[in-house]
């Protein structure tokens, strides 16, 4: 066994381009396998974490077409305080934050004689403390804004809201957001937020740059009259809220839907009764996400594949030539004794040897190769001008497909193998010592 | 001389399918021959020789007829037995030598060793013997390709008697090579029958009767005449 295994190496060893060009076979289809999946995995995991708009248990309520996938519109502003307090009571509603859009036309900033302001619109988010849970935003320098006072807090990238020129702003300072009729509100600094550790234009339409308590800030109401007496009722049009756990996300969205559309509910008086209350789990989002992006994956894979089954094929297609030449060898063999047995395992070995050297190799050569793949995906990232995404990419390794590639690599030298070695095994000795 | 019978063949033919008619390469051969005996086989093309040679060797199997070599019946043994039996009781030399190209000349030598299944060390030790009985061991390390014919052929004897066999069978062993240099293998296969080995030799050669003590002619798969020579010196 021992012996013929040594033989087995001797002869690739005695034609050793033949072997190194039937190796590479292998080592390429592995190779590209495993850096198609690990790639795959890196840049799947990078792309979900843009769309991890929310807390893991996150997710937004709204008024829409419900279905798969749901329909949400933020734009109808149909829940009121009452439903925020009555949604908060549900036994697994962690937090819930209103989402109140208020449209600005700019900031202004007074420093004894001194003024700067900027124009361009922009929304400021109108919430309570709990939406920077649901955002998963942290404080950075500062605190949250406290309900009832003019306070606000402010994301990173507004620290150079006036420009080189202008002075920094931080927390403390005192700020005038001008509202859509010219007229100014104060707001002070308490709190900056950390900068998103990816930032794309995904996230960037979905992170608040200012977001200030609903009270004294948001005005939006709906009258209602009762009594003969106008009632100013302040309504918003979505709402943020979070499960108590991950277990537990199913729970709390069909609690809320049942909440909105129970008779306790306000917003089911302010709905357009042709839509629907929806809720867009963050859970639901990554979904659909990871199903896109499994398809695109699964897809390379399998072009990589064949590649895999190409290096088996000229495995098989090397030993059937080696086995043809060596015939009379294998006359002489089977002439001083070699069983076929012996004749078969010489050959199924060398085969062997090859798709498990292969599979090494390529499983290496995959891994190293995946860093500079996802590296390059990165660079390329940049180029855009980090406008659809930028950041580091993780290198996140398909183990599961190294493994299988890998397993298939030799599983595939012994399978090549098998034929080419029955050919030899099968010989007639009187015949294959004739052989020219 | 000692009378053990080392193979003993009875009504041995092979039949070969050719068109629609057989071909009768061996038609009901009976001989016996014993230890120690060195057997010239001669014949001209078609006589069925080879075919016999393929026969007693156990590469071929006959088509009716009992075969003993050393003993032991062959009648109805499996592929795998068979192979036992040429690296127990058989060795080989051919007229083109026949040494695995990529081996070097010792590695050739143990080559039926490792198949027997005996430790590296063992049979290049038997091997370097082999090779140093045919005064060659200066070249156990080369390839064949880097060796002379006559030396290649001593390799293939040496190879031959590797495994202690009980008989030699050797297929045209000058046809490749020189006057001279037959001449010299000749007589290492004399001292190696004088040894008590049993040498079976197939030629066209006439030349080689002289080194034999038994001559067998063939014509038609059938032995036309088996005589004793008498050694002319």
């Amino acid at each position: 066994m021992k012996d013929i295994f040594r033989m087995s190496l001797q002869t690739l060893r005695s034609y050793k381009l033949r072997s190194f060009l039937t190796l590479l076979g292998v080592i390429i289809g592995i190779g590209a396998v495993i850096i198609v999946t690990s790639a795959g995995s890196s840049v799947s995991t990078f792309i979900e974490r843009q769309w991890n708009f929310f807390d893991p248990t996150g997710m937004l309520v709204g008024t829409g077409v419900a279905g798969n996938p749901p329909q949400l519109s933020i734009t109808n502003r149909v829940f009121t305080t009452n439903d925020v307090e009555n949604l908060g009571k549900l036994p697994h509603v962690k937090s819930i934050a209103p989402l109140g859009l208020m449209p600005i036309h700019g900031l202004k900033k007074r420093e004894g004689f001194l003024n700067w302001s900027k124009s361009g619109s922009q929304t400021v988010y109108c919430s309570n403390p709990a939406i920077l849970d649901v955002l998963n935003l942290k404080v950075e320098r500062g605190r949250v804004f406290q309900e009832g006072k003019n306070e606000i807090v402010i994301s990173h990238e507004m620290i150079n809201t006036f420009g080189e020129t202008g002075p920094p702003l931080n927390v403390g300072d005192t700020i005038y957001l001008v509202q859509l009729d010219r007229s100014s509100i104060k707001a002070t600094i308490v709190g900056i937020l950390e900068e998103p550790e990816n930032f794309s234009l995904v996230n960037q339409m979905m992170h608040p740059t200012i977001i200030c308590p609903v009270d004294p800030y948001y005005k939006s109401f709906s009258g209602s009259n009762i009594g003969g007496i106008l009632h100013k009722i302040t309504v918003f049009s979505a709402l943020y809220a979070t499960a108590t756990d991950k277990n537990h996300i199913q729970e709390a969205q069909d609690e809320i839907i049942g909440y909105l559309n129970s008779s306790a509910s306000d917003a089911i008086k302010y709905k357009d009764p042709s839509s629907d209350f929806v809720v867009l789990t963050q859970e639901y989002i990554i979904q659909r996400v990871d199903q896109l992006l499994g398809i695109i994956t699964l897809f390379i894979t399998a072009i990589a594949m064949i590649s895999l089954i190409v290096g088996g094929i000229g495995i098989a297609n090397i030993m059937f030539a080696t086995v043809t030449e060596r015939t009379r060898e294998i006359g002489i063999m089977m002439a001083v004794g070699g069983k076929r047995g012996d004749i078969m395992r010489l050959y199924l070995y060398q085969s062997t040897v090859i798709g498990t050297m292969g599979a090494i190799l390529g499983a290496i050569i995959g891994t190293v190769g995946t860093f500079f793949v996802v590296r390059m995906i990165e660079i390329n990232l940049g180029n855009f001008g980090g406008q659809f995404a930028s950041g580091t990419i993780p290198v996140i390794f398909a183990f599961n497909w190294i493994a299988l590639a890998t397993f298939v690599g030799i599983l595939t030298g012994i399978l090549a193998g098998v034929l080419p070695a029955l050919k030899a095994a099968r010989m007639d000795p009187v015949v294959a010592l004739r052989h020219e | 001389m000692n009378k053990e019978v080392v193979i003993e063949a009875r009504g041995l033919t092979k039949i070969y399918p050719s068109g629609d008619k057989e071909f009768k390469a061996l038609d009901d051969i009976s001989l016996k021959i014993y230890r120690g005996e060195f057997i010239i086989i001669m014949g001209p093309s078609g006589s069925g020789k080879s075919t016999l040679m393929n026969i007693i060797g156990c590469l071929d199997r006959p088509t009716s007829g009992e075969l003993y070599i050393d003993g032991r019946g062959i009648t109805g043994l499996s592929d795998s037995q068979l192979a036992e039996i040429r690296r127990e009781k058989n060795g080989f030399v051919f007229q083109s030598f026949n040494l695995i190209p990529n081996l070097s000349a010792l590695r050739n030598v143990a080559l039926p060793l490792s198949f027997k299944g005996i430790a590296k060390s063992d049979r290049e030790s038997k091997a370097r013997e082999m090779l140093k009985k045919m005064g060659i061991e200066q070249w156990a390390q080369k390839l064949p390709s880097q060796l002379s014919g006559g030396e290649q052929q001593r390799v293939a004897i040496a190879r031959a008697l590797a495994n202690d066999p009980a008989v030699i069978i050797a297929d045209e062993p000058t046809g490749n090579l020189d006057s001279a240099i037959g001449k010299q293998v000749m007589d290492l296969l004399r001292v190696i029958s004088k040894e008590g080995k049993t040498i079976l030799l197939v030629t066209h050669d006439a030349n080689l009767v002289k080194y034999g003590n038994r001559m067998i002619c063939m014509r038609d798969g059938k032995v036309i005449s088996g005589k004793t020579i008498r050694r002319t010196k």
